[in-house]
């Protein structure tokens, strides 16, 4: 069979492997949040402005701005139908459900919304179906996604790994949870790899400038040596 | 006498440099994604994503394509180490490398047709291609997988430990990619390994295999 034969068949062969893989497992794509209609239908007109005992100045700052800005706040925070009740607290919210309007929490959809996070961000590690985790946990003021990470302090026996507070919550966040020793001891392997190269390298370039003038001083005193390469 | 050796098939030699393209580019993604706090090599870390991602399957694809195509062709052959090659193979080709090659000894076991590779280079790739790179490649695909091969990342030790052994991985593969580029310039010429992958030929070596 030719060369080129050769070459057709088996890059056929990796296409087709390539095309296996992308039907088997459909590469999870970033999808835009659902239509804006379904944010609209929750919207509810209120008479009661609840912002005048609930929100600090933080808050009424950044929520109109927000995605859900111009949701009523009953729209999410369903339950409370008679405001001297609610104030007595004897009539209190229901706990928010985000699939009241998003509807088409699939878990196919909400892994294709979360494409770039790590699988551990939703599931715990050893219980990883279904998930553990309700989406307030990370869509709340209070999540621990909005915490910045610390920097690695790059001490050169550090063992422990950065930004712990996550792996102790049975979070594991690529990039952002690493072992440092473990980062300086492969960043050794690779650098001393490459001085070994180099030294090798430069053996070699004086090795046979060396033996060039070795042999030409042999061939000078007229002693006869091995064949030159 | 100089003579062309045809060593590299225009298979092999495509497939070398597609090889090495997804390499460098998971290296490079690998590191950002690692430290990205400290690197910013693809404008974003969700793009290094993507990068690392994309070219890890087609690397899969193309180490499959590598063990079919050696299968099927026989020239798996080139990566077997003979009897005598073990020993006293590659202690020889240990020698040339620490000491012969300095005071400008020909190579021990020049390359031919049928065995275009020397001891220590069956050796390297033999180990590296059937089993360093299923191990990497395996680790990369439940790290890309992890809702599906959810039972296999628990017996491992959870996704930190699939993490760390992909890490590990990677870290060999690098020092790997650095010998690989630098004892390509050990052949008779310092360019001549590089040419022999592009054209094909090798110019006949003046050497004798012993």
């Amino acid at each position: 069979m030719s060369n080129k034969v050769q070459l057709c068949i088996l890059y056929s062969f990796f296409v087709f492997i390539l095309m296996t893989f992308l039907v088997i497992f459909p590469y999870p794509v970033n999808a835009s949040i659902q239509g804006k209609s379904s944010l609209e239908k929750a919207y509810a007109k209120q008479e009661i402005n609840c912002l005048e005992c609930h929100a600090g100045s933080e808050f009424k700052m950044q929520f109109p701005t927000s995605v859900h800005g111009k949701n009523g706040c009953t729209s999410c925070h369903t339950g409370v139908t008679d405001i001297e009740k609610h104030m007595r607290g004897v009539q209190k919210p229901k706990l928010v459900s985000c699939q009241t309007c998003h509807n088409a929490m699939t878990p196919r959809y909400i892994h294709r919304l979360h494409a770039g996070a790590d699988c551990t961000t939703c599931h715990r590690p050893h219980l990883f179906i279904p998930a553990k985790k309700n989406c307030q946990q990370c869509h709340t003021s209070q999540s621990i996604l909005i915490t910045k990470p610390k920097p690695a302090k790059y001490s050169l026996i550090n063992w422990k790994v950065t930004n712990k507070e996550l792996m102790d919550k049975g979070l594991y966040v690529v990039g952002c949870n690493r072992i440092p020793g473990l980062d300086v001891l492969g960043i050794l392997v690779v650098v001393f790899t490459l001085l070994g190269c180099i030294g090798h390298g430069i053996l070699r370039f004086f090795g046979r400038i060396i033996y060039f003038f070795v042999s030409m001083d042999a061939i000078s005193s007229g002693k006869r040596r091995g064949k030159d390469v | 006498m100089s003579k062309k050796l045809y060593l590299h098939t225009v298979t092999e030699r495509v497939w070398h440099w597609f090889h090495a393209a997804l390499i460098t580019l998971l290296i490079l993604s690998g590191c950002q994604i690692h430290w990205p706090d400290v690197l910013n090599i693809f404008g974003s870390f969700t793009t290094a994503i993507y990068v690392h991602r994309w070219a890890g399957i087609l690397l899969a694809c193309d180490f499959l394509l590598w063990l079919f195509y050696n299968l099927f062709s026989r020239r798996i052959s080139h990566y077997i180490l003979k009897l005598e090659e073990i020993y006293p193979g590659l202690p020889v080709q240990a020698k040339f490398y620490i000491w012969d090659i300095f005071i400008g000894k020909p190579h021990p076991y020049a390359p031919s047709e049928d065995n275009k590779f020397n001891p220590l280079q069956k050796l390297t790739y033999f180990i590296f291609m059937l089993f360093m790179m299923p191990i990497l490649l395996a680790s990369g695909i439940l790290y890309l997988y992890p809702y599906f091969f959810a039972p296999v990342i628990n017996l491992l030790g959870g996704l930190a430990a699939v993490a760390v052994l992909h890490f590990i991985m990677a870290i060999i593969f690098t020092a790997f990619f650095v010998a690989h580029i630098y004892l390509a310039t050990t052949g008779h010429t310092i360019l001549a390994d590089f040419l022999s992958m592009i054209t094909g030929y090798l110019e006949g070596e003046k050497g004798v295999r012993s």
